[in-house]
């Protein structure tokens, strides 16, 4: 057999390099074939915003497998019930802000409740870093509705969650920890952009709620479920068999409580402008603004802070990371944390790209697990890169045989296994 | 099989059916022969499904995710080959078994060297884009609307009127009980062969090999191979499968093979203890008695538990994560055949 590039590769380390190139093209050129090249842009533009959506996704459905050697097949799952949160939400926002700003007041001091417990022992500095956030907010959402009564509670909670990340990085900032100073200066930025976005549109604080929802859910299910299976040692096998049930029990308790209707996010005619050759609609913008900006503070998260490293570590070799005094309980919560919000926030993206229906986040489990085999299963920055190729083959796709989208993601997925396991960017284990 | 799962599990069924038969009785609903018929039916069929993922995952511990991609296949080649070119049901329905089993080649040549997730996701998809295929190639699967008005074997005999008197007499429509009558032949037939194989030193070296995979290859045996023939014979048996549901409702389409089918067998085998043979067909009985409760509840409707309803398979997920999680051998299986932990 082949060297390198080959089945025979697995299971021993690899040489990234030209093999990569090779398997990529080997992927996309077809494609190139068939498609008319005047609409290339526009495709192009297309599948960057589902890439952007999916690598959500695909980063949190990674990070899960590197940690807890689990493929879960209930990650779609999640991402419908963050759509169906935010349609609720986007109900009661529209009723009454002040309700809606209570609840989002409420979620994000159990997120900060949260953070600071698990936080505590191995990253100490988590808790001032909390309180610093949570007293940054809390004087923002007084000021706000002291001197600027007439602003909506979306524009508050923006502006509060805006000061409280600004809070957190100059703390950290003053204590020289350039990963949270960043990660902060990211959330400002999201938050300001939230905000702006916020007027007269409930579904930005919807979406934040819904998050957070699925965010905390993810982690009661930990707690319930996949704590106590890792605990018995359980293997691989028997994982895979519960998320799958997970994953039905989930879709189904959706489908029985909100109906198999088609429902939309957004009401109202959406005219596309014209950029160059790409026509883009506003939501198509914030989906792609949103996502990318998630994207990079999660790497931002994993790469420069406290937390992100644990993760790392736990991901390389579980017990060498327990040895060393990292909480692996705690840790795996706020993988949870992260990857529940991040398939939250996916969710609802999703559901403002297409359409929300039960089985949404279903049919996008395939092309999200093909993103992350792409990228190297195991590897964030591998599943970032992933989703956004195979949402541009996707949405290629649709220019010659719309019905057989899904099956591309197939294709790219056996094309993965056969060229190249381990991924463009080489995961953890093949 | 020891003497206390046999009990358990005859006691089990037994219950079920009083309970059924209680249930149905309170709401003043009939349980008439053909009601019991066409359950028993379908859970034979399934039974055969099952146990063809029983020796994929039980013995061999291979997760096959799209195992209804080969009950489809079956179902296709058989109406497919009878209808559009003209071949009787002695060759349709080898032509089935072999699509099927070429199928389960094609998908495992690439995974089954890689750990195990990858067959878990590479079948599920083939599943959801077969199904795709089905449903838009209308020229040869007539798309939506299925194949109609394919064969059934031996329905001259069925239709023999003192085969006709027989079934009368029980109650049962006559092609109903033919169809049972071969289903469960069909299933005795496998149910030996099955036990003759996993009893055999092959068989051994199946479990070698789902308990420790590098331990078996380090002593010599070729377990890709081993893999590649017992996804074959899984592939074979679901087709088989397959043809009798066809030939059970006389009527399918795509949606007949939506990816729940596969989580039927699943919670199947986890119900009936995995590596258990004769727990399939226990687990069977048992979950579709289950269903038939459930849909003669009052508040069925408003729960989703009608047949395929939303309340039905949300009830399979959290049976299969209950099970798991608390009784991974099943009603049957022996404790630490299926080794839950490590």
């Amino acid at each position: 057999m082949r060297k390198g590039c080959g089945s025979a590769a697995l299971r021993r380390p690899v040489p990234k390099g030209p093999c990569a190139a090779r398997s990529l093209g080997a992927a996309v050129a077809p494609f190139l074939l068939v498609v008319d090249t005047a609409l290339l842009p526009q495709y192009a533009f297309n599948g960057l915003v589902l890439g952007a959506v999916l690598a959500l996704a695909a980063m949190g459905l990674t990070l899960v497998y590197g940690i807890l050697d689990l493929s879960n097949f209930a990650h779609g799952d999640l991402l419908t019930a963050g759509a169906y949160a935010a349609l609720v939400f986007a109900t009661v926002v529209a009723a009454s802000t002040s309700l809606a700003w209570a609840g989002a007041l409420l979620v994000l001091a159990v997120a900060v409740a949260v953070l600071g417990r698990f936080g505590k022992v191995g990253f100490a500095r988590l808790d001032a870093d909390s309180a610093a956030v949570a007293a940054g907010l809390l004087t923002a959402v007084l000021l706000g509705r002291l001197f600027a009564p007439e602003l909506d509670g979306a524009m508050v909670v923006g502006a509060a969650v805006g000061a409280g990340a600004v809070a957190a990085g100059l703390a950290s900032a003053l204590r020289r920890r350039v990963g949270t100073a960043a990660l902060a200066g990211v959330a400002a930025l999201l938050a300001v952009l939230l905000a702006l976005e916020a007027r007269g549109n409930p579904l930005v604080l919807a979406g934040v709620l819904a998050a957070g929802v699925v965010a905390l859910g993810s982690v009661a299910l930990d707690v319930l479920v996949w704590r106590r299976l890792r605990r018995g040692g359980a293997t691989i096998l028997s994982l895979l068999i519960v998320s799958i049930g997970v994953a039905l029990a989930l879709r189904h308790a959706l489908l029985v409580k909100f109906g198999g209707d088609v429902r939309g996010l957004r009401q109202g005619l959406v005219v596309a402008e014209e950029f160059g050759p790409v026509q883009a609609t506003p939501d198509q913008l914030l989906v792609l603004v949103a996502a990318a900006a998630l994207v990079a503070a999660t790497h931002v998260v994993l790469r420069y802070t406290r937390l992100g490293r644990a993760m790392r570590a736990l991901a390389d070799d579980r017990d060498l990371a327990a040895a060393s005094g990292i909480d692996v309980d705690r840790v795996v919560r706020h993988v949870w944390l992260l990857a529940g919000a991040l398939a939250g926030v996916a969710g609802v993206l999703l559901g403002m790209l297409v359409n929300v229906h039960p089985n949404m986040g279903w049919y996008m489990l395939l092309p999200v697990f093909a993103a992350v085999l792409l990228g190297g299963i195991g590897s964030p920055a591998g599943a970032m890169v992933g989703a956004v190729v195979l949402g541009v083959v996707m949405e290629s796709t649709v220019a010659f045989a719309p019905e057989y989208k899904a099956a591309t993601a197939f294709l790219v997925l056996i094309a993965v296994l056969v060229l190249r396991p381990q991924g463009i960017l080489g995961g953890i284990k093949a | 099989m020891n003497r206390w799962s046999t009990i358990v599990a005859l006691g089990t069924a037994a219950a079920m059916f009083v309970a059924l038969f209680i249930v149905r009785a309170a709401q003043g609903l009939p349980t008439s022969g053909q009601y019991v018929a066409t359950i028993a039916v379908t859970a034979l069929v399934f039974a055969l499904f099952a146990l063809a993922l029983d020796l994929q995952f039980g013995f061999a511990g291979l997760i096959n995710f799209g195992h209804v991609a080969f009950m489809a296949l079956g179902a296709y080649t058989m109406a497919i080959t009878t209808l559009s070119f003209g071949w009787p049901l002695v060759a349709a329905v080898p032509a089935g078994v072999l699509v099927s089993v070429a199928f389960g080649l094609l998908l495992a040549l690439p995974t089954v060297r890689l750990r195990e997730d990858y067959l878990s996701i590479v079948t599920i998809g083939a599943a959801e884009v077969l199904r795709l295929v089905l449903l838009n190639e209308e020229e040869y699967t007539g798309g939506a609307v299925g194949p109609t008005g394919f064969p059934r074997p031996l329905s001259g005999v069925f239709a023999s009127p003192s085969f006709v008197a027989v079934a009368e007499s029980v109650g049962v429509a006559a092609p109903l009980l033919g169809i049972g009558l071969i289903a469960a032949l069909v299933l005795f037939a496998v149910l030996v062969l099955l036990h003759r194989l996993t009893a055999s030193p092959w068989g051994r070296l199946l479990r070698a090999m789902r308990d420790d995979e590098d331990a078996a290859a380090a002593v010599g045996k070729d377990v890709f191979r081993a893999k590649l023939v017992v996804l074959s014979i899984g592939a074979a048996v679901a087709s088989l499968a397959g043809m009798l549901y066809a030939w059970t409702t006389a009527y399918f389409d795509p949606h007949y093979f939506l990816p729940i089918v596969t989580f039927y067998a699943w919670i199947i085998v986890v119900l009936g203890g995995v590596g258990s043979l004769v727990g399939a067909v226990a687990g069977s009985f048992s979950l579709f008695l289950l269903f038939e409760v459930a849909r003669s509840l009052p508040a069925a409707k408003a729960l989703g538990l009608e047949t395929g309803g939303a309340g039905q398979i949300a009830l399979v997920g959290v049976l299969l994560v209950v099970f798991m999680m608390f009784r991974p051998q099943g009603l049957l299986g022996r404790k630490g055949e299926m080794r839950y932990g490590k």
